[in-house]
Formats: structure tokens, sequence, C-alpha cells
């Protein structure tokens, strides 16, 4: 008998849109109420789920589906819950948050951008190093690394300054973000922008003009997406790390 | 080129823009550490393998934070000439050091980070 619940997402409104797919091992879906929302579940047998492509495009593709019918807080993939009594206790205690998540994702979507730098970078100016040093074989080292460091972060500063220029710009058609800049190695950025649905054509548009603008610069545009990275995270009473944050 | 890439079908087909990119960005992820954690691995054989690979990855992090601090102490100037020279005699020797037993116990560069779940990896 399944002791465990998968949870999906919690959606506004008490019910199950009817018609909605079947979950995680064909079992049935429902919806566990509580106040006028509701967490999206299907029973499993145990605690744990493989992280398996088929898994992932399931959890997604159920939860892009209530997507077009009710505001969804989508919710990781891998949340995994004891009981309905415990998913109960869980939209209690968070009751307000998933109130005030609902209202900041409703009619909206999540569009991600990623860029990145050119494999070869055109050569910066050089940092003036301390001259007039003896050159035994530490103070060498050491100079080695002074420069490879200065170099690492005048790379760093540039990539900075690229993303924010093209942050702004799409700033203008989002109502909030969440991104990093310089990432990695050649990570200029990597940010996930909230966008009205209504809205997502022009913030495409956008994207392509800047990637047009930069053509050094390699974007990567995705979505349209459930707002993951803007809602807060679902506790789970399994402390296996597949199911925490 | 042909992608290794696979892009899931247009059932399910989120790329706006940069398709022809995805092996660079997909690289580049896995690069960065993007994935979801890994288990630890408890096979009794390799313990000694993962217990060398901590300790070094420990002491790689304190030789590169110690190394950072030497290089900021240049740069404002305070450090002496012979302060410089002795400081890095003494990182190079560790890095040779480091090297050797990374060796020793078949490690490689790569191996020595820590990935530290949503804070990204170590080093």
């Amino acid at each position: 008998m399944a002791s465990w619940q998968y949870v999906y997402c919690i959606i506004e409104g008490s019910d199950l849109p009817p018609g909605t797919c079947r979950g995680l091992e064909d079992a049935p879906v429902q919806a566990v109420a509580y106040r006028g929302i509701s967490a999206i579940v299907s029973p499993l047998p145990h605690r744990q789920v493989p992280v398996t492509r088929e898994h992932l495009l399931l959890h997604e593709r159920l939860v892009e589906e209530l997507m077009g019918r009710r505001t969804v807080l989508p919710v990781r993939f891998g949340t995994v819950l004891g009981n309905t009594s415990s998913l109960r206790l869980e939209l209690s205690r968070q009751y307000d948050c998933y109130l005030n998540d609902l209202d900041r994702v409703r009619g909206k979507v999540e569009l991600g951008v990623r860029v990145l730098a050119p494999n070869e970078l055109p050569e910066m100016e050089e940092r003036p190093l301390r001259a007039s040093l003896p050159s035994g074989p530490g103070t060498r080292y050491l100079m080695e690394r002074l420069g490879q460091h200065a170099s690492a972060q005048a790379t760093r500063e540039r990539f900075e300054r690229w993303a924010q220029m093209i942050d702004a710009c799409l700033m203008h058609h989002a109502e909030d973000r969440r991104a990093s800049w310089a990432p990695s190695e050649k990570g200029v950025m990597s940010a996930a922008y909230l966008v009205w649905q209504q809205e997502v054509p022009v913030f495409k548009e956008k994207v392509k003009m800047q990637s047009e603008a930069w053509p050094e610069l390699q974007f990567l545009l995705t979505g349209p997406w459930p707002a993951y990275s803007f809602v807060g995270e679902v506790a789970s009473s399994n402390p296996d790390p597949l199911s925490r944050p | 080129m042909t992608s290794s890439v696979e892009i899931p079908s247009e059932e399910f087909d989120k790329i706006q823009l940069g398709r022809e990119s995805m092996e660079r960005f997909a690289s580049e992820l896995q690069r960065a550490g993007g994935c979801l954690p890994t288990r630890i691995d408890a096979d009794p054989t390799r313990v000694e393998q993962g217990l060398a690979k901590l300790v070094l990855t420990l002491i790689e992090l304190i030789r590169r934070l110690l190394e950072k601090q030497a290089i900021r102490r240049i740069e404002v100037g305070s450090l002496s000439d012979d302060e410089i020279e002795r400081m890095g005699l003494t990182f190079m020797r560790l890095e040779q050091k480091l090297e050797e037993l990374k060796g020793v116990f078949g490690l490689e560069d790569e191996d020595l980070n820590l990935n530290l779940g949503p804070l990204g990896d170590l080093m």
C-alpha cells in the first residue's frame, strides 16, 4: 500500500481540473485541498524517485498542463511527503506564503536567459605589476599567480558589465528577475525572468535584439516555464537530498 | 554539426533562441556543477581514495586562500622582497607536494572539489 505522496505543485482551487493526466508510475493524481488551495499529488510506494528523463518530463508535463488552467506554484522534482495529513499540515503552515506566491505569479511565466562569452576573449590591457622585484623562483611563482589573478578579475568585471547592460534592457519587459553575473568561467549571466504571459513574444524579441547587439556572445533563451525560481520551497519531512531545496 | 545533446520532442521544446549553441551551454552547465548533488560513495574499496580526496581538497582550498591573501599583500606593497621570495617558494613546494599526493591516490585536478548542493561547488 502506498505510504508516500509525490508532490507536483500547489494550485488555486480545491479540486483537480478534469482530464488531468496520470502521475509517476501511472498513479492517479489527486488534489489535497486546504482553504481554497490544493497540493497536487500522486501516491508512491517508496519515498525516493529515480531521477530519470522520463520522470522529469512527466513531472514537468503535468505541472504545465495544470499551468494552462490554473495559477500554479511548481514544486521541485523529487519532493515527497509522508501522507495527506502531513501535506495538509504543510499547507496550513505555509498558507500565507503560498497565497503571496500565487498572487505574485498569477498570469506570468518564467523565461530563462543564459549568456556565454566567446572561447577566445580579446586581450585586455595588463595591469602594471610591482616593478624591480628580484627574480628568484619563489618570486616568479607568485608574480605568475598575481598575473593570473588580475586577468581573472578583469574578465569577471567585463562579464559583469555585459550582464548588467543586457539585464537593464530585459528588465523593462519583466516583473522580476533572479540572476547571477559571471556564474562560471565562460558564463556571462544566468537569469530567470518573470514575465506576463502576453508579453512573452515581446520579451523573446528583446533577447533576440540583444543577441544581435552582442554578436560575440552566445545567448540561450528557454521557456516559458512555470515560475520555479520565484516561489518558496515546499518543506519536506524527508531528509533525502532529492526532495530538499 | 550533429549535436550530442538530446533535445526533447516538439511537444516539449522550450528552446526559444540559441538552439545551435546547445552543446556549448550543456557542457558549461555540467562544468559549472549545475546538477543535483551526487550521493556519497560508500564502496569500502574506495574509502581510502575518498578520504584522500576530501583531505587534499581541503588542503588545496586553504592553499588557494593563502595564495590569494599573499597576492593581495603584494598588490598593496605590504610584503618585502625577501618575504615574497620565501612565500613563493613555500607555495611552490606545497603545490609540488600536492601533485605527488594526487598521483599516489590516482586523483586529477577536477577531483579536488566538493559539491555543496544549492551553494554550488566549493572551488
